[in-house]
C-alpha cells in the first residue's frame, strides 16, 4: 500500500496510471449524465408546490455537494503536499482550486435561477447561498495567489496552506452564517430545511450526484495530465512521448 | 523560553515606538472611514444607530486588514525573518511574540477609539461595554488570522489586494458574532452566546494560528 | 576534536530552478570542519540561492544537503549550527548598535551577557557609536554590526554572502583573522565574495557557478 502510494507520487508513473483511468471515467460520466438527466427531467414527477422549476436541483444540489467535496479533497492534498512535498499532490491542489470554483459558481448560478420562481428574486441572503458565495471567495483567493506566485512549487505550497486553513474555517463560517441567517429571517429556515425527498426524486438526484463525482475525477485527471506534461516538458520521458505521437 | 518571547515583543514595540508617527495611522484611518458613513448614508440618529454595530465592525475589519499587511514586511526587507528561523527557540513562539506586539500596537488603540466613534454613530451608552468586550476579544483574532495571510503575501508585489481576498472571508464569523452582540445589547437582549463564540474563536486562533503563520513564513522565504 | 569527525556538510545532485531559468544543476561537494567553501560566480549565477539552500531556508529543486549524514530538513539541531549574514543582515535600522546585538545574542539562546556584547562592539570599532541608531551609520559600519554577531552566536557554520561589501581595508584584515580563528576552532565557513579574501589556501575549496 505504502509502496503503491510512493510510486503514484512520481509524476511519470502517475501520468501512465491516470491514463488508464481517463477513458473509463469519461465513459461513466457520459452514461450517468444521460441517465440522470433523462430520469430527472422527464421521468421524475413535478413538484406539487414548485411545479417544474424544482428540476434545477438535479444540477444545483450535486454542484453544491461537489463544491464542498472538492474543497476537502484539496485540503487533504494540501496537507500531503505540505508534509511530504510530493509534486502530484501539489498539482491536485492547484487543479482542485479551479474545478472547485467552477462547481461553486455553478451551484450559485443555478441557485439564483431557482430563486427567481421560488422567492421571486434572484438573490436572497439565505444561509446556503451566502455560505456558497463565501466558499467561492475562498476558492478565488486561492486561485488569485496561486497565479501571483511565479515559482509553481512555492505557489502550490501557499495554496496548500490556504486550503488547510480554509477547511478548518469552513465549518465555523458555515455555522456562523446559518446562525446569522436564522437571526434575521426566521421563516427562511423552513424553506431550506426541505422535508424528506420523495424516492422518485431522490434516485435521479443520487444518479446525478454520482455523475458529478465521476466527472470531477475525470476532469481532475485530465487537467493534471496536461499540467504534468507542461511541467515535465524538458524531461526525456515527455520528449519521447511527444515524439511517438 | 518566556524570556525570548518577551524579548521579541520588547524589540518590536521599541521599533514601533521609534516610528511614533506611524502609530496613529490605524486610528486615523478608523476615524476617517467612520465619518464617511453619515455622509454617505444619512445623519439621521435612528437610522445610523441601527446600522452602527455593523458599520463599527466593518470598519474595524478594514483597519485590521490594512495594519496587518505590514506585520512582516520590514522583517522580510531587513532579513530578520531568516534570523528568527536560525534561533534554537520554537519558531511559532517567536512569531507569536511578533503578533502579540502587533496587536499591542494596532489593536489596543482600537479599544480607545472604537467606543468614541460608536458614540458618533449614536450607539447608546448601555451598549458600549459590550462593544468594548467584542473589540477586546475580536481584534486579537483578526491579528492572528490576518498574520497568516500577511505571511503568505509578504514576498509578493501588490500583496495588499490579495491579502484582502484571502483574509476578509475568514473574518466573517468575527463580524457576525461581534456586530450581533452589539445590536443585541442595544435591544437589551442577552449577549453571552455571541461573546462565548468570540472567546472560543480567540482560543482556537491562539492555538492554531502561530503554527500556520510560521509555516507560511517558511514558504514565503523559499 | 575527534568527536567532531562526523561534522560534515555534504551536498549532492543539487539543482536550482528559478522561474524558467536553471541556475545550477548536479552540484555536489563535501565540507568538513575546519574547511572553507568559497563560492564564485557572476551576478545572478545562483550564489545567494545556493547559500540559502545550504542554510535550509529554501529547498533545492532536486538533490539533497546532509549534515552529519542526516538531511538538514530532518536534523533537529542543524539550524542552531548556523550563523547567516546575507545581503540583508537582519539588523534593525531603528535600533541602536547595542540593542541590535543584544537581541541577536538573546535570540540565539545565550542569556543576555551584556559585557560580552560590549566587548564585541569594541572589537569591531563601534564602541563610541554603541548607542547610535544603526540607520544613522555608514554602510560599512552597518556591515560591521552585522558581522559582529558572528562573535556572539558561537556557531559552527558561518554562511556569509558578500561579507566584505563596503568594508575598509583595515577592517578586512581584522576580519580575515577572525575567519582564520574560526577555522582553527574547527568551524566551517561558506562564503561568496567578489573581493579577494585571504585565507589559508589548503583549507579552501572552491566552487564556480556559471
Amino acid at each position: 500500500m505504502w509502496n503503491y502510494l510512493r510510486k503514484l507520487s512520481s509524476l511519470k508513473y502517475y501520468y501512465e496510471w491516470s491514463g488508464k483511468w481517463v477513458p473509463w471515467l469519461t465513459g461513466f460520466t457520459v452514461v450517468l449524465m444521460i441517465v440522470g438527466f433523462y430520469w430527472g427531467l422527464f421521468v421524475a414527477p413535478a413538484d406539487y408546490q414548485q411545479g417544474e422549476s424544482y428540476r434545477i436541483i438535479f444540477v444545483h444540489v450535486p454542484a453544491a455537494w461537489m463544491s464542498m467535496f472538492v474543497y476537502v479533497v484539496m485540503a487533504v492534498a494540501g496537507f500531503i503536499a505540505l508534509v511530504w512535498r510530493t509534486k502530484v499532490s501539489e498539482i491536485v491542489v492547484s487543479e482542485c482550486a479551479v474545478i472547485g470554483a467552477m462547481f461553486t459558481a455553478l451551484a450559485l448560478i443555478t441557485g439564483m435561477l431557482w430563486g427567481k420562481p421560488t422567492w421571486g428574486t434572484y438573490w436572497q441572503w439565505d444561509a446556503r447561498l451566502t455560505s456558497e458565495l463565501i466558499l467561492l471567495f475562498l476558492y478565488l483567493g486561492i486561485i488569485a495567489i496561486h497565479s501571483a506566485i511565479e515559482d509553481s512549487r512555492v505557489a502550490a505550497r501557499v495554496a496548500s496552506i490556504l486550503a488547510v486553513t480554509g477547511v478548518i474555517n469552513i465549518p465555523i463560517i458555515h455555522y456562523s452564517v446559518t446562525w446569522w441567517s436564522s437571526l434575521h429571517q426566521p421563516n427562511m429556515q423552513l424553506l431550506s430545511k426541505s422535508p424528506s425527498v420523495h424516492p422518485s426524486m431522490l434516485y435521479p438526484l443520487l444518479v446525478m450526484a454520482a455523475a458529478f463525482q465521476v466527472y470531477f475525477f475525470g476532469l481532475l485527471f485530465i487537467r493534471m495530465r496536461n499540467e504534468i506534461l507542461y511541467r515535465e516538458r524538458l524531461t526525456n520521458w515527455v520528449k519521447k512521448l511527444l515524439a511517438r505521437n | 523560553m518566556l524570556n525570548v518571547f518577551l524579548t521579541v515583543i520588547r524589540r518590536d514595540l521599541l521599533v514601533a515606538f521609534r516610528r511614533r508617527a506611524e502609530l496613529m495611522n490605524p486610528v486615523l484611518f478608523y476615524v476617517i472611514v467612520t465619518t464617511l458613513f453619515p455622509l454617505g448614508v444619512s445623519p439621521d440618529v435612528h437610522f445610523l444607530s441601527q446600522l452602527a454595530p455593523g458599520l463599527v465592525w466593518v470598519t474595524t475589519l478594514l483597519a485590521a486588514l490594512i495594519s496587518v499587511e505590514s506585520i512582516f514586511r520590514q522583517d522580510f526587507e531587513d532579513g530578520s525573518i531568516e534570523q528568527l528561523f536560525l534561533s534554537p527557540h520554537p519558531i511559532s513562539l517567536l512569531i507569536f511574540g511578533k503578533v502579540v506586539a502587533h496587536w499591542l500596537i494596532t489593536g489596543v488603540p482600537m479599544l480607545g477609539i472604537v467606543p468614541l466613534m460608536a458614540l458618533l454613530l449614536h450607539i447608546p451608552g448601555q451598549a458600549l461595554p459590550v462593544l468594548w468586550v467584542t473589540i477586546l476579544l475580536g481584534t486579537p483574532i483578526l491579528s492572528l488570522v490576518g498574520a497568516i495571510g500577511a505571511a503568505l503575501t509578504a514576498g509578493l508585489r501588490g500583496g495588499g489586494m490579495l491579502l484582502g481576498m484571502l483574509v476578509l472571508p475568514l473574518y466573517i464569523p468575527v463580524l457576525i458574532f461581534a456586530s450581533s452582540a452589539v445590536s443585541a445589547s442595544m435591544d437589551g437582549l442577552a449577549v453571552s452566546g455571541q461573546l462565548a463564540m468570540l472567546g472560543a474563536g480567540l482560543i482556537l486562533a491562539l492555538i492554531l494560528a502561530p503554527f500556520a503563520i510560521s509555516a507560511s513564513l517558511r514558504i514565503s522565504m523559499g | 576534536m575527534h568527536t567532531q569527525a562526523a561534522s560534515v556538510l555534504r551536498a549532492h545532485g543539487l539543482k536550482c530552478v528559478r522561474g524558467s531559468t536553471e541556475l545550477f544543476s548536479n552540484l555536489g561537494f563535501t565540507i568538513e570542519s575546519g574547511e572553507t567553501l568559497l563560492v564564485q560566480g557572476n551576478n545572478g549565477s545562483g550564489k545567494t540561492s545556493l547559500l540559502r539552500i545550504l542554510c535550509g531556508f529554501s529547498y533545492p529543486s532536486e538533490g539533497e544537503v546532509t549534515w552529519c549524514d542526516e538531511s538538514i530538513y530532518k536534523h533537529e539541531g542543524f539550524r542552531q549550527q548556523i550563523s547567516y549574514v546575507g545581503h540583508q543582515s537582519g539588523v534593525k535600522l531603528d535600533l541602536t548598535v547595542l540593542e541590535n546585538l543584544l537581541f541577536m545574542q538573546r535570540l540565539t539562546g545565550s542569556d543576555g551577557n551584556e559585557s560580552e556584547v560590549k566587548e564585541v562592539v569594541r572589537a569591531v570599532g563601534l564602541f563610541k557609536q554603541r548607542d547610535v541608531l544603526v540607520g544613522k551609520l555608514s554602510a560599512g559600519q552597518k556591515r560591521r554590526v552585522a558581522l559582529a554577531k558572528l562573535q556572539l552566536e558561537h556557531r559552527a557554520i558561518w554562511v556569509l554572502d558578500e561579507p566584505l561589501t563596503a568594508l575598509d581595508k583595515e577592517f578586512i584584515g581584522k576580519f580575515e583573522l577572525n575567519l582564520e580563528n574560526h577555522l582553527d576552532r574547527q568551524g566551517i565557513l561558506i562564503v561568496t565574495t567578489h573581493r579577494e579574501l585571504k585565507l589559508p589556501e589548503h583549507r579552501v575549496k572552491r566552487i564556480a557557478l556559471s
